[in-house]
């Protein structure tokens, strides 16, 4: 890492140290600016302080143990990622195709509550960045009713390892149906309020109209995806573009803007959260229909026995064992999978040697491409739009260093 | 690229009617000499092949800028390390075009020479998306990106020695029970 030694450069430019530690970074990153008065005329933006080696430790994993790694590369958006990993093995093993329906409709309502969830946070802090202390609140109060939802289906609030290769860990408890119902009936009108507090707010409007405005070719060039491409005037989201999950089969409206400034991503945001809301709701009816299909896929070579059998058989015991102390085996070869993730598109790429073990596991996170453009848009700005910037582009040092 | 068993109703019409118009996966391994497909199981279907390290510069730029499908979006770049192969760095590029919603995956790998880092072109000077993960992967796995604007390492310290997800970099972890190499059989 680039260690400083002087804070003033010869031509009399201040150089300003911000963060690892300062709040609006999110997390733990550091930018290095050089200064001129108010504007900034450098930005070096250094990271790696939350490298946790997550890529390494999974090569040491077999494929079912790798999975509890992936909540915590963006610890935002455990399930999207959960879903990525989860759906590379899947294309490995050859069971792409054969995950069971109602296990698909669940994925799809989770990743969307996370999409929600993930969001929230973004909005909560982006405002508090930009002095609206009141946005953080409530913000974090209905975050909390999406948390209530997933301790609920699976015990746990954030990190919930919900996922499995071929469907999920466990059927959604009976009353999962009532809390989305509340949320679905509940949500819209929140987002009502968070606009009328923000959207035409004239300190809001002044401090992101118009400042780090990224065009389209710029998007292109820096690899964006998710809310800030589509901000940015292109519209690519992977749900539609390269479906999985029976995405094409919701009715959903893809939230785009030409201008590409903090506005817009701001504007796309709170549109992809109401069109979030209406894939839950049409998830919900779905659920209904399909009330006691199974949600995971019956395969010998990847899937766990039933309980029952486990405690029956001794056939079936052995097979648990294997399955648990030795895991799947896929044949060799490699698979890319990819999801929008509420920060774009979170891809995992596995190699197998065909070992019990990923030679290799790549995860591709959005965040880490997305930043590479701040540098460039925070260089001829103003000091104050640093921090509407990295808002803006909604970063999660987790899936940058991972 | 991966070829799907044709049924015998379409070997049939195969017959009277022309070739099908070549793929990307073709023209790219009729403009740069020494491409080709490798045979391995691809389980994600996407087109792949791969180029020579000295032409990796032109085929990326020539899928980008010239070819018909216009691949204008770079989705990633990831490096992996293969003790056992001739060529054991191997770094993958995969490209997606906006406009036809297909993808394409370019592979090139490299030996490293004596003592010496394995050394490939960068491509972070003809697409700016390119400059973290080829810093990355310099990082992660010590290979060399020749004409890169700013080769530093990136998510580990300055001053750190190794590179973590090389295969002979140690864990640091207690070895696991119950491990099941690819030749050992069942």
């Amino acid at each position: 890492m680039v260690m400083l030694e002087e804070t003033r450069t010869e031509s009399g430019r201040m150089v300003l140290n911000m963060g690892p530690q300062h709040p609006s970074t999110h997390g733990v990153l550091r930018l290095m600016l050089e200064l001129e008065g108010e504007n900034v005329t450098q930005c070096i933006p250094d990271m790696g302080y939350l490298h946790t080696g997550i890529e390494k430790m999974s090569e040491a994993r077999n494929y079912h143990q790798a999975l509890v790694l992936t909540d915590r590369i963006d610890y935002l958006a455990p399930i999207t990622n959960n879903l990525s990993y989860i759906m590379a093995c899947e294309k490995l093993f050859d069971v792409g195709d054969k995950v069971p329906e109602r296990a698909q409709v669940v994925r799809v309502m989770l990743s969307e509550l996370t999409r929600i969830a993930s969001h929230l946070i973004w909005l909560g802090t982006h405002a508090l960045d930009l002095g609206a202390m009141t946005m953080f609140m409530y913000c974090w109060r209905e975050r909390e009713q999406i948390l209530d939802i997933m301790e609920n289906i699976s015990g746990v609030r954030m990190m919930t390892s919900f996922m499995r290769i071929g469907g999920l860990v466990a059927d959604v408890p009976d009353d999962f149906a009532g809390l989305v119902a509340d949320f679905v009936q509940v949500m819209p009108r929140k987002i009502d309020e968070y606009e009328t507090l923000l959207s035409r707010n004239p300190i809001f409007v002044d401090r992101t109209r118009g400042v780090g405005v990224i065009t389209r070719d710029g998007a292109l060039e820096y690899g964006f995806t998710g809310s800030c491409l589509r901000a940015s005037g292109v519209e690519f989201d992977v749900r539609v573009n390269l479906p999985y999950c029976g995405y094409e089969t919701y009715d959903f409206d893809v939230a785009w803007s030409k201008e590409g400034d903090v506005y817009a991503r701001y504007m796309v945001r709170m549109r992809e959260m109401r069109e979030s809301v209406r894939i839950i709701d049409q998830g919900a009816k779905r659920l209904l229909s399909l009330k006691g299909a199974p949600i995971r896929l019956d395969d010998p070579r990847i899937t766990f026995p039933k309980r029952e059998k486990i405690h029956s058989s001794m056939e079936s015991l052995i097979h648990h064992f294997k399955l648990v102390s030795e895991g799947p085996v896929p044949l060799p070869g490699e698979a890319y999978a990819a999801v929008e993730s509420p920060r774009g598109e979170q891809a995992t790429y596995i190699m197998s040697d065909g070992s019990n073990k990923p030679h290799r596991v790549r995860f591709r996170g959005p965040s880490f491409y997305n930043l590479q453009v701040l540098q460039h848009t925070i260089a001829g700005g103003l000091v104050a739009d640093v921090v509407a910037c990295i808002g803006s582009i909604d970063i999660v040092l987790g899936e940058i260093d991972r | 690229m991966v070829q799907q068993p044709p049924s015998e109703g379409a070997t049939q019409a195969a017959d009277e009617t022309p070739p099908p118009p070549p793929t990307d996966i073709d023209l790219v391994i009729e403009r740069f000499p020494g491409s080709f497909v490798p045979s391995w199981r691809y389980a994600d279907q996407m087109p792949t092949v791969r180029v020579l390290p000295e032409h990796i510069r032109e085929a990326i730029s020539w899928l980008r800028r010239e070819c018909e499908t216009r691949y204008d979006m770079l989705v990633d770049v990831g490096g992996s390390h293969w003790p056992d192969r001739d060529e054991p760095f191997e770094v993958t590029y995969i490209l997606h075009s906006m406009s036809t919603n297909a993808r394409i995956r370019v592979k090139c790998a490299v030996a490293p020479h004596g003592g010496e880092l394995p050394v490939i072109p960068s491509i972070a000077l003809i697409w700016s998306a390119a400059n973290w993960p080829e810093r990355e992967i310099y990082d992660m796995f010590g290979v060399e990106f020749t004409d890169h604007p700013d080769l530093r390492r990136i998510l580990t310290p300055n001053d750190w020695e190794g590179h973590p997800l090389r295969k002979d970099f140690p864990l640091g972890e207690e070895p696991v029970e119950f491990y099941r190499s690819a030749s050992s059989g069942v």
